[in-house]
């Protein structure tokens, strides 16, 4: 049998072959059928519930079924059913002999006081042979623990036997099908069933070893050897050392490479350290230097040399006052809320997170203490990011509205706890200033010296070894500042036009982070313009602007984020690549905007959809065909 | 979606017939007209609902996902009207499984053939419940996909017992097992699950913090998510954890848009095209990944980043007049899984919207399908709330 969708190739066959085929298919179809249908009867008659069984038959039918679901599944290794049945079976067997046991422990116990009361009488006869009874007594209790070793020994040996003839059935069913899902799950149970002290787990790694040998990126394999590196707690220096011989042996092993990253995370509890980062960077560097036009060693070079995740980050505060003359936004009508703070994260968070990690306390004028906490009763989410509509939205800004308060001058808003605390103030005084807190310098675990270490070893590849993929990503990837990585993305769009989409939706992301880590004096007014842009990445970063420039870009499209710019009042997008209404319809969220630009896009000539956009839009808005 | 049908995920990449392959590639492969495509991939449907090659007699017990898999191509191409419809339903409303005295709630929802020897109407089943007869996760899926596809009001399914039945395979580390008795798990049977709860519109039985949780903690190195957490990152398992965390509506808050995870993830699903797609590193292109690589990239709002004209002209490549299906690699017989695939990939990613109906790509449906999926819920709701 071959299952299926291996990748049959197709062979002509005369007619002849053809009839004589499907004769003898004919003849397996039916003993197949009948196989499946004896065994499913015998599993239902193995069943212990059913009464009137004498013991002796259950075990011929437990037998029996052991035998017809071997054949079958010799033939299809796939048929989970059958596989459980076995297991079914295994379980009764066990349960069975340990009955067994146990009666026959309770006889010998039986026997041992009767033989003691006996014993007893014997020593009140005849005092002189106390020591002679004695003597006795003591040896037969020495055979009797021996007989019970014995006895659970033999049924130890008894179930290791089964459980032995499942790893062989496994293992044949391997052969033929390496691939089976059921055949590896079946094979993990036994040995879980054996346990560390009854299998033998160096020739279960030997195993796996071999069928690697046929296919390193057999998965089922891989996770099989993880199964028993787990229940033999086989530490992770040896498993370093199985798969340093491996990439010996082949550089290009992904497999390795991924099995090797496990295996340091397990090993330093999720961080390398720099000792072992180092060692690791070697053994990945000297595989890319003696061939590099291998990728699996850039990926996992990559890996090692990336930073930690950024932790949350408080981005910006805006105070927002009903009072203020100058906004002109519409406020909900609930009267009690006269202002609002709007707050924006670097990572999106749920209002439940909020009630947990968000503090909001208002400062009295002259007050230096703790000021009074409120509570931040219903922030409200802007552009929710994700779970929109449900109970649960996920947003970076949101708007946290703030009740009456007189006399207060600061609010402090403070986000997260103890380490990852971060807090800022906002003024009352002040409507409308926007609080930009300071970004951080980049944060690396990997040290200043050693990037631009690597960086130079990497130049130093990518110049013998010419323009290549991983050489360019890699490059690109140890730079400093996302300004210098441009031109490299430019490179490797044209050297990869498969994914010269990708690379330009990349370049997109860092020509927006490098604009917006410019210094600016007035940050509301951002320019994005000449960037090349093919995508608009980042927006929450710079969702306070009042002046948005995206004039001279790709853009197809405004994405569903740009609602999230509530105070954007002028938006200049000409000369972009707006084809119709549809792709300005996230505008019409933005409820200040009064100025749009539109000249040289496809979408300005056409009169019909330029109406379309003015329906959408507020009639407060302006739009600019100059 | 099978537990065999998934090999064909672990990719074998050497081939018997190399030479014979390469031969065949080479001839020029004709795009056929519309018409005879259409013509040529419905017989091969038909043929495949109503009668298999005995090679795949070991996939007996799968026989509804073989169904899913050619009425899910039919409604591509817009001809499931072509179908005794009322058949079809009828026969996946045999394979459900009904709770009754004899038989607890956890062990409800759908079988994929009636091997045990049930028998086909579900209630007498119920009142003499088969031993070892059980739901299979992925035949939930496939029996209401069918169901929905072919216009069924979906009356006739008893929603708490599917969604019971859904809830009781949920293990304590957040993933699914396939069925009471397959007690593997892996993310197949977590986007078995999610995808079976959205088309009942019901997540509530099922604890989606502990399953993002296994979802995420699949995520590797790379990028991509494997089939449990310290497993390699794969193809098939990258759709199952973006569609089931999609399902569940927490992709962007699971999957910042700006995150380094989300970029290295879509990075790696880039990286699977030579010209079609391949499932690992290092493998042979394999039309199947053109949905599962596909899909996600779509899932995802990318559909634009890949080379759209190479992927086609790959998928196409693979394309038999003969057999009138798709074959996992050019040159190679055609069969169920690999035609269904091949197109619902392009049908997701929108690239032959002239010949396909699109797919949505996290519930793996037409959108058509998906519309009518819509309209009951709207329809449930409003019954709801009237009472």
């Amino acid at each position: 049998f071959r299952p299926a969708m291996h990748g049959r190739p197709r062979v002509r066959t005369t007619e002849e072959q053809r009839a004589a085929k499907a004769k003898e298919r004919a003849a397996k179809v039916i003993e197949y059928r009948a196989a499946m249908d004896d065994a499913m009867r015998l599993r239902q008659l193995c069943q212990d519930s059913l009464a009137g069984l004498e013991a002796d038959e259950r075990r011929k039918n437990r037998e029996q079924l052991l035998r017809v679901t071997q054949a079958l599944l010799q033939a299809n290794p796939d048929i989970g059913t059958l596989w459980a049945a076995r297991r079914e079976t295994l379980q009764q067997i066990e349960q069975q002999q340990q009955q067994q046991q146990q009666e026959q422990q309770q006889q010998q116990e039986q026997q041992k006081q009767q033989e003691q009361q006996k014993q007893q009488e014997q020593q009140q006869q005849q005092e002189q042979q106390q020591q002679q009874e004695q003597q006795k007594q003591q040896e037969q209790q020495k055979q009797q623990e021996q007989q019970k070793q014995q006895q659970q020994q033999q049924s130890d040996e008894a179930i290791v036997a089964q459980l032995s003839n499942e790893l062989q059935l496994t293992a044949a069913c391997l052969m033929q099908n390496p691939k089976s899902y059921g055949a590896w799950h079946h094979r993990a149970w036994t040995l879980d069933r054996l346990g560390v002290s009854r299998a033998d787990l160096a020739g279960e790694l030997r195993l796996t070893r071999q069928f690697l040998q046929r296919d390193e990126r057999n998965f089922h394999c891989w996770d099989h050897r993880r199964h028993v590196c787990r229940l033999g707690g086989v530490p992770a220096s040896e498993e370093l050392a199985f798969s340093d011989k491996l990439l010996t042996a082949n550089m290009g092993n992904f497999s390795a490479w991924h099995y090797r990253s496990r295996l340091l995370l397990a090993q330093t509890d999720g961080g390398l350290t720099a000792q072992t980062r180092k060692r690791e960077l070697d053994t990945a560097l000297s595989a890319m230097f003696s061939d590099p036009a291998d990728t699996a060693p850039w990926a996992y070079y990559r890996w090692l040399m990336s930073p930690p995740s950024e932790p949350q980050r408080l981005l910006w505060l805006r105070y927002l006052s009903r009072n203020d003359k100058s906004d002109n936004t519409d406020w909900d009508n609930d009267e009690n809320v006269s202002s609002c703070v709007l707050m924006c994260l670097s990572r999106p968070v749920t209002k439940a997170w909020l009630a947990k990690l968000l503090d909001i306390r208002l400062l009295p004028a002259g007050n230096n203490g703790d000021g009074c906490r409120l509570e931040a009763e219903d922030p409200v989410p802007v552009a929710a990011v994700s779970g929109c509509g449900s109970a649960n939205p996920a947003a970076h800004l949101w708007r946290l509205p703030i009740k009456a308060a007189d006399g207060v001058e600061v609010i402090r808003v403070s986000v997260g706890a103890d380490s990852t605390l971060m807090s800022s103030t906002v003024s009352t005084a002040a409507p409308g200033r926007l609080r930009l807190l300071p970004s951080p310098t980049q944060p690396s675990a990997v040290d200043e010296a050693l990037r631009s270490e690597q960086l130079n070893l990497i130049r130093q590849l990518n110049e013998l070894a010419g323009d290549s993929r991983q050489g360019l990503l890699t490059e690109a990837a140890l730079l400093p500042t996302p300004a210098e990585a441009l031109p490299l993305l430019d490179r490797l769009a044209q050297l990869d036009p498969t994914r010269s989409g990708a690379y330009g939706h990349a370049r997109s992301r860092l020509a927006v982070r490098a604009r917006l880590q410019e210094a600016k004096s007035e940050p509301e007014t951002l320019s994005l313009a000449g960037l090349g842009l093919t995508a608009l990445p980042l927006m929450h970063e710079f969702a306070f602007v009042s002046e948005l420039d995206l004039s001279d870009n790709r853009l197809t499209r405004l994405p569903g984020q740009v609602a999230g710019l509530q105070l954007l009042q002028t938006l200049d997008a000409r000369r972009n690549r707006l084809a119709d209404a549809d792709a300005c319809r996230p505008l019409a969220a933005c409820r200040r905007l009064r100025v749009l630009r539109l000249t040289g896009n496809p979408l300005a000539e056409e009169a019909a959809a330029l109406a379309e956009l003015s329906g959408q839009l507020s009639e407060r808005v302006r739009i600019e065909l100059d | 979606l099978t537990s065999q049908m998934s090999n064909i995920s672990a990719g074998d990449s050497s081939s018997s017939d190399d030479e014979g392959r390469s031969r065949r590639c080479r001839q020029q492969q004709q795009l056929p007209d519309m018409e005879k495509f259409s013509a040529q991939l419905t017989k091969y449907c038909r043929r495949v609902l109503t009668c298999l090659p005995s090679h795949c007699s070991g996939y007996d017990q799968n026989r509804l996902v073989f169904a899913w898999f050619a009425i899910s191509t039919m409604d591509m191409l817009d001809r499931t009207q072509e179908l005794n419809r009322q058949e079809i339903i009828d026969w996946v409303y045999s394979l459900q499984i009904l709770p009754s005295s004899g038989r607890p709630v956890a062990n409800c929802g759908f079988r994929g053939a009636p091997l045990l020897g049930s028998p086909a109407d579900p209630h007498l089943d119920a009142e003499n419940p088969l031993p070892y007869d059980a739901s299979h996760l992925t035949m939930v899926f496939a029996g209401l996909g069918i169901l929905l596809m072919l216009g069924d009001d979906l009356q006739r399914v008893d929603r708490d017992a599917v969604l019971s039945g859904v809830a009781a395979l949920q293990t304590p580390a957040g993933c699914f097992t396939a069925g009471k008795f397959a007690p593997e798990s892996d993310l197949r049977f977590v986007f078995s699950a999610c995808v079976s709860c959205y088309y009942l519109n019901d997540f509530t039985k099922i604890d989606v913090d502990r399953s993002v949780a296994f979802l995420l903690a699949c995520q590797t190195y790379e990028g991509g998510f494997g089939q449990r957490p310290g497993s390699e990152a794969h193809g098939g398992s990258t759709f199952c954890a973006i569609a089931s965390l999609k399902l569940l509506g927490r992709l962007d808050s699971a999957l910042p848009a700006d995150s380094r995870q989300r970029s290295r993830l879509l990075r790696w699903l880039c990286q699977r095209q030579h010209r079609g797609f391949h499932g690992r590193p290092y493998k042979d292109d394999d039309s199947c990944y053109t949905f599962w690589i596909g899909a996600s990239l779509a899932a995802l709002g990318r559909a634009n980043l890949i080379d759209r004209s190479a992927l086609v002209e790959f998928v196409f490549s693979c394309y038999s007049g003969m057999d009138g299906g798709f074959s996992k690699y050019p040159g190679d017989s055609a069969d169920p899984l690999h035609t269904y695939l091949a197109l619902a990939g392009l049908a997701a990613l929108r690239l032959e919207d002239e010949r396909l109906e699109p797919i949505r790509p996290e519930a793996n449906i037409t959108e058509r399908a998906h519309l009518h999926m819509l309209a009951l819920h709207r329809a449930a709701a409003a019954s709801a709330a009237s009472h």
